[in-house]
This record gives structure tokens, C-alpha cells and sequence, in this order.
């Protein structure tokens, strides 16, 4: 059996990176990489995995775009015209990666990589990823906090203008 | 074949090519943004089998890593503009001038 929600889905997501890859307007890109996060957050909600899904949306598409966005808008003067990105070593890029996809593919169609049980069909998702937070990963919690706040900090002190 | 792990691959396929080929650096940026998003969904599908959702928290783990990532070289690239007065990576080539 064909599971066409997915397939369409999985389209979309596809067809939205292929054409990322071909964009050369960078405001272009920044909204087809919308479309491609977007739909890998539909897989995730296919794949029952809500909470990862609503935290793709808030966090790809609600914090990383728009630094992505500001970062288009102040690192090029704006001057009416599109926003131009070229490319090089194209067609060897190409090939090479085409043969790491080729090698993916093989293995993905000569090993049975499928879930075949099904363990989170009638799960809460956030109440087991929250009991899990606190458990078993909470010093991985508190060290990714943690490096979440130097990061952001040390960020903000990189970016600062220094006005003497 | 599974359909969910062959569109992570493409997705893996296509960040790499965008950061091996782009000339701007924002662009690579959004290259590797791709090759994570095919990280966590290979980490979500394979949390299937799993009644802990191990995956999972990989998968959120590495987002954050995403966030941070991104916000140390959106800084590093706005110094970069400053000094240079382009993100164009060809154009630098030079430690001090």
C-alpha cells in the first residue's frame, strides 16, 4: 500500500529543496527554504512525532528564518534590484553528490531499514518527552541551556559596534 | 523502499551541494540549515521503534544546536560585511589588510 499523503508530502518538501537549488535571488531561497521546513514538519506530524513538529515550526521557521532574513537584509544594500547569487564547479558538485545520493539510495533499497512495529502509536508524545527531559537526559538539558546562553551572548558581543 | 528516508537523503544531497557551490555565505548558511533538517528526520523516523523516543530528544537536541549555529555565524558573517563590505567568499582572501 501507497501511502500518498506522504508521498505528496514528501513531493512538496523534494521539489521545494531542488528548487532552493536552483534559486539565485537569495530572498527567493530564504522562502523556499520556508516551504522545505514547512513540509518536513508535516513529515514529522505523519511520523507522530507532534512536539519535534511544533518545535520545527517555532524554532526553523519562527527564529532561524527570520535571522536568515535579517541577515539578507543587512549584510546587502538594497538598492531596487534583486539580490543575485552565483555559483561554481557546478556540474563536478553535482556529479559527486549525485553519486553519494546513488550510494544512499542502495543502501536504503538493499537493507530493511523499515519500522516494522510501530512502539508510539497510542503514546502521549509530550508528556513521555517531558518525563524524559527531567530523567534520563537532564544533563544533556542543562548543558545544551547552558550553551545555548554562552552562545547567544557570545553572538550578541561578536556582532556589537564598538563606538569609542 | 522507505519514502521518508529517501527524502532525507535528497535533502542531505542537495545541502551539500548548496554549501560546496554557493558563492554567498548566508546561502551556505541555509545549505547546512538543509543538511540538519535531514538529520532530525532520520532521528524522528527511527524514534518510531522506540517506546522511550530516544530519537526525539536527539531531534530537539539538534535543533537548538541548529539555533546556535546559526546565530554565531550570522555574527561572524555581519563582521565579515563590516571589515570587507561583502559576504562574497571568493572576495576573502585576505587575514588583514
Amino acid at each position: 500500500m501507497i501511502d500518498w499523503v506522504t508521498m505528496i508530502i514528501a513531493g512538496i518538501t523534494g521539489g521545494a529543496a531542488l528548487l532552493l537549488l536552483f534559486q539565485r535571488n537569495l530572498f527567493y531561497a530564504a522562502t523556499l527554504l520556508m516551504l522545505t521546513l514547512l513540509g518536513t514538519a508535516a513529515l514529522f506530524i505523519k511520523m507522530s512525532a507532534e512536539f519535534v513538529a511544533i518545535s520545527q515550526i517555532v524554532v526553523y521557521v519562527g527564529g532561524v528564518l527570520v535571522l536568515i532574513i535579517f541577515g539578507i537584509l543587512l549584510t546587502n544594500r538594497i538598492s531596487g534590484s534583486p539580490i543575485l547569487i552565483g555559483q561554481y564547479r557546478f556540474i563536478p558538485t553535482v556529479l559527486l553528490t549525485g553519486a553519494l545520493f546513488y550510494a544512499l539510495l542502495d543502501v536504503l533499497t538493499s537493507s530493511s531499514l523499515s519500522i516494522n512495529n510501530k512502539a508510539t502509536v497510542a503514546q502521549e508524545t509530550v508528556s513521555v518527552i517531558g518525563i524524559n527531559l527531567m530523567t534520563e537526559n537532564i544533563l544533556v538539558f542543562e548543558l545544551i541551556a547552558i550553551l545555548l546562553l554562552v552562545a547567544l551572548v557570545g553572538a550578541s558581543t561578536i556582532a556589537e559596534s564598538k563606538h569609542k | 523502499m522507505n519514502i521518508i528516508l529517501t527524502i532525507a537523503a535528497f535533502l542531505f544531497c542537495i545541502g551539500t551541494i548548496i554549501v560546496l557551490t554557493k558563492k554567498n555565505a548566508i546561502f551556505i548558511l541555509i545549505g547546512i540549515e538543509l543538511m540538519f533538517n535531514a538529520s532530525i528526520i532520520n532521528f524522528v523516523h527511527f524514534s518510531q521503534a522506540d517506546i522511550l523516543m530516544q530519537g526525539q530528544m536527539a531531534a530537539l537536541f539538534v535543533m537548538v544546536l541548529a539555533v546556535v549555529e546559526t546565530a554565531l555565524a550570522l555574527a561572524i558573517i555581519f563582521k565579515v560585511y563590516k571589515h570587507y563590505q561583502t559576504v562574497d567568499l571568493d572576495k576573502i582572501n585576505e587575514l588583514k589588510n
